[in-house]
This record gives C-alpha cells, structure tokens and sequence, in this order.
C-alpha cells in the first residue's frame, strides 16, 4: 500500500467513527437541541466527506453538492430552533407568566 | 529547489490537512458524546464546523488543480461561515428560552436588562427536565450531577406539571 491509501483508509475510518460517534448523540441526545446541535455536526462531517472525496477519488467531482450543502445545512437548525422556541413549557408555578410571553417576543 | 516533485509535495500536504480536517469531526463527536450540557456540545461542535471543513478545504484546494475549484472552494468556506453563526445563535437561543441553559452559567452583563427573568429564576435549570417530560431518569441524574445546580430551587412547581404528562413515564419525582 502507497502512503496515499493508508491515508485514504485512515481519513474514511475517521470520518466513518465521528460520523457513527454523532448518531449516538442523535439517538440518545435528551432534548430536541441536542439533536440538533449533533445533525448539525453530522452535515459538516457529511461535507467534510465530500471534499475528502473530490480530493482523493478520481472522477466526477462533488463541488455543487458541497456549495448546496454549506447554503441549506443550517436551515434545519433554524426551523427547529424556531419550533423549540414556540412550544415553552414553563413550570406553571410563576407569579407573571404574561410578562414573560411579552419581554421575549 | 528544481529537483523538486511539487505535485507530490501538494499531495501530501493536502492529505495531511483532509487528515486534520477528519481528526478534528472526531474530536467533535466524541466532545458531543461525553460533555453533559447544551452549550458545552455546542461549543464542541464548532470544532468541525469551521476549522474542519477550512481544513479540508484548504487540502482540497492543494490537491486538486485548476482556479475554478479554488473559486467555489472559496464560496464553501464563505457560506459556511456566514451560515454556522445563524444557526448556532438560533439553537442557543432557544436553548435558553426552553430552559436548558442553567442560570448559573450565564454571565449577564451590564447591557442585559431584558435578561432579568432568567437570572431570577423564572427559567428553570438544565436539571429540571420534568417540565416537559422531555427527558429521562437517567438524563436527569448526569446533568444535574455535572452542572451541579441546586435541586430543591423548583421542588414546589413538579407536581403541579404532572397532570398533562402524556409521555408514558410518571417516575418525575426527583430524590430529595
């Protein structure tokens, strides 16, 4: 094996373990954010795989994937987020839960 | 210098930084797995995001030739960068308003008058996580023994939240 293929294999391990690492986090993550937070690492991993790819495999190359993904990886996030935001459950025992609602729009 | 092989040394220097690149999403994953707070993952989580991806980038930018792939290399990065902090400001931002965010861990500065509710306990604590049933038992159990926030702050509000639990598990009753 060429140093370029032990360096191929030892980038795809990496990437494979951060990648599986990640999905743990997503599966046993206690609360929405931390989903989150962890598929948000995934689609950087996932771009990191790309480039990976269009860097040591010969071929087609996967720039406008990578472009796309960098644009609308984070809108997931942002909708969640949002949706998290939306959905309080406070604890029902405050004095002004209306003032609250109106100091955080 | 002419006897150089410069597509060689390019090549193994974008290895290297794919090489990095790929260290750093692992570090990162193992950070998400082991760190017992919202923020602290999302402190970990950066890691990759920014430096990782540039990283690899910057790898592929030495490996393969032509300006073209430089050029939306280059728009990668810049979309990147500018697309992380929306979505991280948004997360922890909810993070806080849902009440994930101990009070304790949060210095308020002189500019953050609108902050007062959090800071006066009306959010409750990362270890409170019965409000919505959201979390588990044992969920409950690491992030109030690694934050370490005092559990007797909101033991008069539990009970009052358990009559709209219809998530199945009804143990919420925390030890003290």
């Amino acid at each position: 094996m060429s140093y370029v293929e032990i360096m191929t294999w030892g980038i795809g391990i990496l990437l494979v373990a951060a990648s599986l690492l990640t999905v743990a986090r997503i599966v046993i993550g206690p609360s929405v954010l931390d989903r989150v937070v962890a598929s948000d690492v995934l689609v950087s991993i996932v771009v990191c795989a790309l480039g990976a790819q269009t860097a040591l495999v010969e071929g087609k190359s996967t720039m406008p994937l990578l472009i796309t993904l960098s644009l609308i990886g984070f809108m997931g996030s942002v909708a969640v987020a949002r949706f998290v935001a939306r959905d309080r459950d406070y604890p029902v025992d405050f004095d002004e839960p209306e003032q609250v609602e109106e100091e955080w729009p | 210098m002419t006897g150089w092989d410069w597509d060689l040394i390019t090549d193994s220097v974008g290895l290297v930084l794919i090489l990095f690149g790929a260290v750093l999403c692992v570090t990162a994953a193992i950070g998400l797995l082991r760190f017992n707070d919202l923020l602290t993952r999302m402190h970990a989580a950066t890691k990759p995001q920014v430096l990782g991806v540039l990283l690899v980038l910057c790898g592929v930018a030495l490996s393969k030739e032509g300006g073209l792939h430089i050029g939306m290399l280059l728009l990668v990065g810049v979309f990147q960068m500018l697309t992380i902090p929306v979505g991280a400001h948004m997360v922890g931002r909810a993070g806080f308003r849902t009440g994930q965010v101990a009070p304790s861990d949060i210095h308020l500065g002189p500019s953050s008058d609108h902050l007062e509710p959090a800071e006066a306990g009306l959010v409750p604590a990362a270890g409170d996580g019965e409000h919505d049933g959201r979390f588990d038992g044992a969920a409950i159990d690491e992030i109030s023994a690694g934050s370490g926030f005092h559990d007797e702050d909101y033991s008069g509000t539990i009970e009052d939240e358990h009559g709209d639990d219809d998530n199945g598990h009804d143990e919420g009753v925390r030890p003290s």
